[in-house]
């Protein structure tokens, strides 16, 4: 065999067992290498969204309403830690937990149970630092209201994962959300980052300012509370607002409940503080003159066959101021009749009833009106004086603050953005409008809104007690009532608008004796905090006693 | 050009030159692995004191929120009422300096008294 042979084959035969290593080498390094590099750098590089924490929420006056802070969430993955018991006693301390409740929690969740959420920085750094297995941190945001139950139901609410559901998260959600930050991060072997790279920039989302006042959002409140306690209501609700712009101070709800604001949502029979719409229509179209008398039937009247209406206490003779003091349902009725439905209903829609007010806030309700169509002259009676209509508060709220501004009907706003108050329309005359304040002022000084005086100040203002509908029954209750007062405060250059509606209180119903000292109590604390000086100062020393209540006449409860 | 060939053979095999250009190579390999671990170390202290940024200003949250509970109305008119028995104000128990038409006088007893007294000195040296 030939020497140069014999040496080729030997070198074959010990290179060999090269050939499966030089094959699995161009594997790796040729045919794989691009999934090969991409798993590799999968594992040591990572894209992660930063969070931009939701931006806060603002007062008119830059207190803080809501806040996010960025928060942990540490959780046990179940496949990776079989036995908690064992790791209980080590995560106790840093979750500030008991090792029974830990175990607890251990044992609630699916696969990955939460342990605890809302862990701050340096509790989430005592927990990483810890290195447990099977044990994980995940970053989130919680919203935080500094100011408690404060507003809830105006403010609304965030979800888990830090989205509006309700109120003014909901619909301020897109400018409250900021855009994350996209970041690489490289790590090391033990899974340190060692360097991060910006991919896309973050937008941070600027705090948003609200018309609310924080002190006069308390103030609202804490009186509705009072109320709440001493005649145990079902339901209440208290409006303010800035007759000059439309911006709405506070919105106060009792129960508070974030996930639903009646102010806006809710619809109710007005009673008697709708008959100043019946009372501005007539004026404005000179179809009644302030001091045209109307025989009140002496608290009874058949309106139409077999159609009984009732005053709540017996009348002669009243004037339309009268009417309107003694909060007579046959009088208004009597002008509404003069008026003509047409009229009527051009009117109640000019002050905004029935349309949607147009404010932030979701799930805002249009009300109703009695269509034309079907206002007969009962329908009409009954209108003119706050039945068979079902309005917000918050567009009763609005139409009294275009009384108060002289005339103009504005949009109600929620944001401070620096835009001009949004004017809907002219209400009425401004001849119309003066003679319409005077008289509700007679209603605090002489007539059924006497608990709503307030020493060494002009108030306007009107009651309103209606009976509710029964839902099952359709007829209306004799045992339930919304008490209501609506006015505005100082009457010689009105500042505010304050709305209350007291739903089901029990011993007492009237507006007058329910709703109306919420207003007084508001409106002092008002004209208190703000220095206004009494435009009133005559009455500055005279103690003035309180009004009797009307007579209690379930028979007619709407005055 | 066979001349230059030549040349950089001979420059090539030049021992000297050659130990030159390792050692700049080599270290120039070294810059490189100290600018990396460096750069990996610097890394990791850019990391620290983010996480310490962050966690500063987890606390500054903390207290803003805390602070901003205990400024809260309803704390403040709990620890006014509680704690120093304060009583809410009414507005007639307000009096508005200079706005109800009486002037208020600034005066006090003791400036009155001087300026009484200064009167009637002047008063004395007049006569």
């Amino acid at each position: 065999m030939d020497t140069r042979f014999r040496l080729a084959l030997a070198a074959s035969i010990s290179l060999l067992p090269l050939g499966p290593v030089i094959y699995r080498l161009a594997q790796l390094q040729v045919f794989e290498h691009r999934a090969l590099e991409n798993k590799a750098v999968g594992e040591f590089t990572r894209n992660v969204e930063e969070i931009i924490p939701r931006a806060n929420l603002l007062d008119r006056n830059g207190k803080l309403l809501a806040q996010s802070i960025p928060v942990w969430t540490c959780f046990a993955d179940k496949r990776m830690v079989p036995r908690f018991e064992p790791l209980a006693a080590r995560l106790a301390p840093p979750l500030k937990l008991s090792v029974d409740e830990l175990s607890r929690r251990y044992k609630s969740g699916g696969r990955f149970a939460v342990l605890k959420r809302g862990l701050s920085y340096d509790e989430s750094q005592a927990v990483a630092a810890a290195k447990i297995e099977g044990i994980g941190l995940a970053a989130g945001q919680d919203r935080f209201y500094p100011n408690g139950p404060l507003a809830r139901s105006l403010l609304g609410q965030v979800s888990v994962d830090g989205r509006g559901v309700a109120g003014l998260e909901l619909v301020l959600d897109s400018r409250l959300t900021g855009k994350a930050r996209r970041v690489k991060v490289i790590r090391d072997g033990s899974g340190k980052a060692v360097h991060k790279s910006v991919e896309r920039d973050g937008v941070a989302a600027r705090p948003i300012e609200l018309t609310i006042d924080r002190s006069v959002q308390y103030f609202a409140e804490e009186a509705l509370e009072d109320t709440a306690r001493q005649f145990s209501i079902k339901q209440g609700m208290v409006g303010v607002q800035d007759p000059a712009t439309g911006e709405i101070l506070a919105m106060a709800v009792y129960p508070p409940n974030p996930l639903k604001n009646p102010l806006v949502q809710d619809t109710y029979e007005p009673g008697s503080t709708f008959k100043t719409i019946a009372a501005a229509a007539a004026l404005d179209e000179n179809v009644v003159g302030e001091d045209d008398a109307f025989f009140c039937e002496n608290g009874s009247w058949e309106v139409a066959e077999g159609t009984v209406i009732h005053d709540h206490e017996p009348q002669g003779t009243l004037t339309l101021a009268g009417i309107i003091e003694r909060s007579s349902n046959i009088g208004i009725a009597k002008i509404a009749e003069k008026l003509g439905a047409a009229r009527f209903y051009r009117y109640t829609r000019a002050f905004g009833f029935a349309s949607k007010t147009g404010i932030s806030l979701p799930g805002e309700t249009a009300g109703e009106l009695r269509p034309l169509s079907d206002m007969t002259r009962v329908g009409l009676a009954a209108s003119s004086y706050g039945y068979g209509v079902a309005v917000s508060a918050l567009q009763m709220l609005g139409a009294y603050s275009a009384i108060a501004n002289g005339g103009t009907l504005y949009q109600p706003t929620l944001v401070k953005d620096g835009r001009k108050p949004a004017r809907v329309r002219r209400v009425a005359e401004p001849r119309t409008i003066e003679r319409l304040a005077r008289m509700l002022e007679g209603v605090v000084e002489r007539g059924t809104g006497a608990m709503a005086r307030i020493p060494g100040y002009r108030v306007a203002g009107k009651t309103g007690t209606a009976r509710k509908l029964d839902s099952y029954t359709k007829r209306y209750s004799t045992t339930q009532y919304n008490a209501s007062f609506v006015g505005f405060l100082p009457a010689s250059n009105p500042r505010w608008t304050i709305l209350v509606v007291i739903e089901d209180p029990k011993d007492q119903y009237y507006g007058a004796q329910v709703a109306a000292p919420v207003f007084a109590k508001i409106g002092r604390q008002l004209l208190a905090l703000n220095g206004v000086p009494p435009d009133a100062p005559t009455t500055l020393a005279v103690a003035l006693p309180l009004a009797k209540p009307p007579l209690a006449r379930p028979q007619a409860p709407a005055h | 050009m066979i001349a230059g060939l030549k040349d950089r053979l001979k420059t090539m095999a030049n021992p000297s030159r050659r130990t030159l250009r390792i050692v700049l190579a080599s270290l120039g390999l070294l810059a490189l692995a100290w600018q990396q671990i460096q750069a990996t170390r610097l890394g990791y202290k850019v990391e620290a004191e983010r996480k310490h940024v962050q966690s500063l200003q987890g606390r500054i949250g903390a207290m803003q929120m805390e602070l901003q509970t205990s400024l809260s109305p309803a704390q403040l008119a709990l620890q006014a009422r509680l704690r120093l028995g304060m009583q809410p104000a009414s507005p007639e128990s307000l009096r508005l300096l200079g706005s109800s038409g009486a002037e208020p006088s600034y005066d006090s007893f003791l400036s009155r008294l001087l300026s009484r007294t200064w009167r009637s000195l002047t008063a004395g040296l007049a006569t």
